[in-house]
């Protein structure tokens, strides 16, 4: 019996010093957060936060499903720093703000101009936060990006972070920056990165359900360009087409997708269109006479999605020969203009100065002071190699009078 | 006395020992001396406690039963024991006492943000009392198991984790020079110099001899695990935003997210790495009080580890008013004097042992 009310009383004391009773918070507490911006006002913070209505997404399927309420509420607090904006939610939400979800954090060109270095320090620095969160960058207010609602997504944050994560993998102009890999780059030697832009298309915003009774939408969320950030700033901005040529120097192309010009074809409108299945960079760094040169040896494998190139039999070797050459000028130009636009912004985000570090570490050292115009003075020569090795179901660009007439 | 550790048993209790403080700061430290070369620091250090663990493994090869220090008296006298067993008892309480904090540290900071450090510290104690009340045997079993289970959860996260690796990380290979590899192996040196705690665990081991070679593979064993966690550390953060960092390898495993279905996998080796350190605890406040109950005379065991657990809490709460002070001590202060605490009482040893040779060997033949 002694031995039974032991075991009960040493259970009680376990259930009572076991629950973590001062840090717990019950479900209903929370508010689950999915998305962050972050805008400038003067010199304070404004920070907004997209968050999750749980009964709103419980029911139904597809982005109305059965429940009529939105599945997300957009609000906003000030402050003088994040945290203090952050922690002024209490005066207006009965719940406490939960980042375990936070998927994409927003911000505004004013505020990445501005630095975000207490950005980087009050994500590395609390515990609650996420450092896996994807960073992006919009021209104007950041907040309306979180009101927006997506027709495919009850959550629109899943939708961008899905987005982003598919363009990555398929087009590979704009990256998938998380915010511990940008702040990686930025305190590595080259200290630069992209950081892909999101921005709203059309002109009312679609903050309410009712909008999702027609097929089209009036406006609607859509990646754009790069951001360039140097040091912590936010100093230009990169097109796509550059942003792909970063990526190729950088070797980050998993697939994209490349058109060009019939070979010899007098007709400028004809085109074919090839799909990169993969690509590899080689970057060989030598010093001529105190002067650095780097080559820059892409090789790519591709597939013809599309040809409207009509005097092309896709089996004869020189036809495709002729194409892989028009690719690899290609390349060559996308990433010259990437490396030009680079320059243009003294912004190292092709990851130059590592290269230095690592393969010429002596030489490193006596530019590491003044890396801005050895970078510069760079002299980059790009050459790509492509192989065609699938040309599709079809040996000649489809045109059904050329068929027809072959046959007669 | 049961003599009921088996040289695994013993050999995960030492890797345990060494591992589970490493984890934490290790890897800023070394990082932050010795940069992309920090993996290779580990490597000298490791040389070094190769040389440490053949110098202990001679004391287990000479120790001829009984108690540790019961037995070091009949070698070199009673005054000899009681200096050894005090010194010892100073660094087994006040490497628990650092123990309990970083651990509880952790914990406040990370996990239980707003329970009282005084609560989470007496929980810690608590369990690792009840650990170490059931003797040797028992914490060889938990030990074992722990040591499997982290090593099954070490596993996980590297399968995933190699993802995220990105070898240009480590170029340019040696950079760092000598001076900064010793200031970088400093730390990794102290922990390794934990591996002394198989002199006090020698009575409860199944086969004393052998206790260069399981000093040798815990040696060896926790330096690769080391190695591999700064190679991780270095391979997915790279170098430079380390050194900002306070728990860098608890910050690398939670980057491990695949599509939005696999992400939060730290979490199973920080079930083991907590798993680990209260092993850890148990096991030092099993040798604090084995070392003090001689060193003292001490009868009325009971009083003692009350009053043991109380001045353990106490401490660990009071010594460090700040949490810099805190990581300032682990990753300088305490592995020097762990350094030389332990590499002294075990030259100490060693050469009284040497100079006491004959003594016994006489005595030897006369039984």
């Amino acid at each position: 019996m002694m031995t039974w009310i032991r075991k009960a009383l040493t259970a009680c004391c376990c259930m009572l010093v076991l629950t973590a009773c001062w840090s717990r918070y019950e479900l209903n507490e929370l508010a689950i957060t999915s998305a962050t911006a972050v805008d400038r006002e003067g010199e304070d913070w404004l920070a907004s936060f997209q968050v999750i209505l749980p009964s709103s997404i419980s029911t139904g399927i597809g982005i109305t499903g059965s429940a009529s309420g939105s599945p997300i509420i957009v609000y906003s607090t000030k402050g003088k720093s994040i945290m203090e904006a952050d922690q002024k939610s209490f005066l207006e939400s009965p719940r406490k703000l939960y980042f375990a979800h936070n998927r994409v954090m927003i911000i505004s060109e004013e505020t990445a101009r501005r630095g975000l270095n207490p950005i980087f320090d009050l994500y590395l620095r609390t515990p609650e936060s996420r450092e896996t969160v994807t960073v992006m960058i919009t021209r104007g207010s950041a907040r309306r990006l979180l009101e927006q609602m997506m027709q495919i997504e009850k959550i629109p944050a899943a939708g961008i972070e899905g987005m982003i994560r598919m363009e990555t993998q398929n087009i590979s102009m704009l990256r998938n920056m998380k915010l511990y890999q940008l702040a990686m780059k930025l305190t590595s030697e080259s200290a630069s990165s992209l950081v892909p832009e999101i921005e709203l298309s059309g002109s009312e915003e679609v903050t309410s359900m009712k909008v999702f009774e027609k097929t089209t939408l009036p406006s609607k969320i859509r990646l754009g360009s790069s951001a360039v950030m140097k040091k912590d700033k936010m100093v230009g901005w990169m097109s796509r087409r550059e942003s792909l040529g970063v990526s190729f120097i950088t070797d980050q192309v998993n697939r994209t997708v490349l058109t060009v010009g019939c070979p010899n074809s007098p007709s400028s409108s004809a085109n074919s269109t090839v799909l990169i299945n993969k690509s590899s960079t080689k970057l060989v760094p030598s010093v001529q006479k105190d002067k650095l040169t780097i080559q820059v040896n892409i090789k790519a494998k591709g597939t013809l999605a599309q040809s409207e190139c009509k005097t092309h039999n896709l089996y004869d070797p020189t036809a495709i020969k002729q194409l892989e050459k028009e690719l690899e000028k290609e390349i060559n130009a996308i990433a010259k203009e990437g490396w030009e636009s680079a320059k243009k912004l003294k912004a190292d985000v092709v990851g130059f100065a590592e290269l230095v570090h690592r393969k010429l570490p002596d030489k490193w050292h006596s530019w590491e002071q003044d890396w801005d115009t050895t970078f510069a003075d760079i002299q980059v020569n790009v050459n790509s190699k492509v192989n065609l090795t699938n040309v599709g179901l079809s040996n000649k660009s489809i045109d059904v009078n050329h068929i027809r007439d072959v046959i007669k | 006395m049961k003599r009921q550790l088996s040289n695994l048993q013993a050999m995960t209790i030492v890797v345990n020992c060494i591992v589970s403080s490493g984890i934490l700061y290790l890897p800023t430290y070394v990082i932050t001396a010795a940069r992309e070369d920090a993996w290779l620091s580990i490597l000298l250090a490791m040389i070094c406690g190769l040389l440490f663990a053949l110098l202990v493994g001679s004391i287990c090869r000479q120790y001829e039963g009984e108690l540790f220090l019961a037995w070091l008296q009949g070698r070199l006298g009673r005054i000899m024991a009681v200096m050894i067993g005090l010194a010892l008892s100073t660094y087994y309480f006040i490497s628990n006492v650092l123990t309990v904090r970083q651990f509880t540290e952790y914990i406040t900071d990370q996990i239980l943000i707003n329970t009282p450090m005084l609560v989470i510290a007496s929980l810690v104690v608590l369990v690792s009392v009840y650990i170490s009340y059931q003797g040797g045997e028992a914490m060889g079993h938990v030990h074992l198991i722990v040591f499997m289970l982290s090593m099954i959860f070490v596993g996980i996260n590297v399968a995933f984790l190699l993802a995220h690796v990105d070898v240009h990380n480590f170029m340019p290979l040696f950079e760092a020079d000598f001076m900064h590899h010793v200031s970088a192996a400093m730390m990794p040196l102290g922990l390794l110099s934990d591996a002394v705690i198989i002199l006090v665990l020698l009575p409860h081991m199944e086969r004393p001899a052998d206790g260069a070679k399981v000093l040798l593979w815990a040696v060896l064993i926790s330096s690769v695990i080391l190695t591999i966690v700064i190679s991780f550390v270095i391979g997915v953060f790279g170098t430079q935003i380390v050194t900002a960092l306070s728990y860098p390898a608890v910050a690398v495993l939670k980057e491990v997210k695949f599509g939005s279905f696999i992400e939060r996998l730290d979490l199973f080796l920080l079930t083991g790495w907590m798993m680990a350190m209260f092993s850890k605890i148990g096991v030092f406040l099993f040798c604090l009080l084995q070392l003090i109950t001689y060193t003292l005379r001490i009868k009325k065991v009971p009083l003692l580890y009350t009053v043991i657990t109380v001045l353990v809490i106490a401490a660990s709460i009071l010594m460090w008013d700040k949490d810099g002070e805190l990581i300032r001590d682990s990753a300088e202060t305490m592995p020097v004097y762990f350094l030389v605490s332990n590499y002294s009482v075990c030259l100490l040893i060693w050469c009284s042992l040497w100079l006491t040779r004959s003594r016994a060997k006489a005595r030897r033949t006369n039984v």
